[in-house]
């Protein structure tokens, strides 16, 4: 799944290593995340978006799970 | 934060008195008070598989001990300990590699060839590489999980 953590990571000039330590997470979770080889869980999402105070779908890309009438 | 201070006190004792109780074992062994040579039909081997079982949980548990010791120390260290025990993607690697059930059935069938190191060289011999074929297909999976994930 893709997500703007990246670029709002370099926006806040914050490292992986410090971002997982702000959400309780580790760096190699970051690093899936950003790659898209790991889908976060609610938790660690709500987690992230609070900390950038971002609503999950501003980080999250949900578009590959609608339809061409935007319902899931 | 203060919970798992708690905790890890408590797991830090726990691991202290395990690794006092196997270095004592070993300590016997060596000087051949405790379980003395001949004991067992196949005295060698079940002496190199006794000793590298107590060998090695003792120097996981000692490097346990320095770990947690390190973590009770520094509140930032305390945090990350916390974070790497309870992040999710490493919970599901551990989940989907089997683990704790494959490295507690691989214990219990190293004791059951310890026992049988008495009785049957074969069976001894068998349980010893299904142990060992357990451990290393657990850790295969967790390495490709860990790419995979």
């Amino acid at each position: 799944m893709k997500s703007k953590i990246r670029e709002l990571r370099k926006q806040h000039r914050l490292s992986q290593e410090e971002l997982a330590q702000k959400v309780g997470t580790t760096r190699q979770t970051i690093t899936s995340i950003e790659t898209e080889k790991y889908i976060a869980s609610l938790v660690l999402a709500y987690k992230i978006a609070r900390y950038f105070d971002l609503k999950i779908e501003d980080i999250f890309d949900f578009s590959e799970m609608e339809d061409e009438h935007g319902k899931i | 934060m203060e919970k798992f201070r708690k905790q890890l006190t408590q797991r830090l004792i726990i691991h202290i008195f395990i690794s006092l109780i196997l270095i004592i074992f070993i300590i016997l062994k060596i000087n051949n008070i405790l379980l003395p040579n001949g004991t067992s039909t196949f005295a060698k081997t079940y002496d190199i598989v006794t000793g590298l079982m107590t060998t090695g949980i003792s120097l996981f548990y000692i490097r346990q001990t320095l770990i947690y010791q390190k973590a009770l120390r520094s509140d930032i260290t305390l945090k990350k300990l916390y974070n790497f025990e309870n992040d999710e993607r490493r919970n599901l690697i551990n989940i989907k590699s089997g683990n704790p059930i494959i490295l507690i059935c691989s214990s219990i069938i190293l004791l059951a060839a310890i026992v049988s190191s008495f009785v049957n060289a074969t069976v001894f011999y068998t349980l010893i590489s299904c142990a060992v074929f357990l451990v290393i297909v657990s850790n295969a999976l967790k390495i490709y999980l860990s790419k995979k994930y």
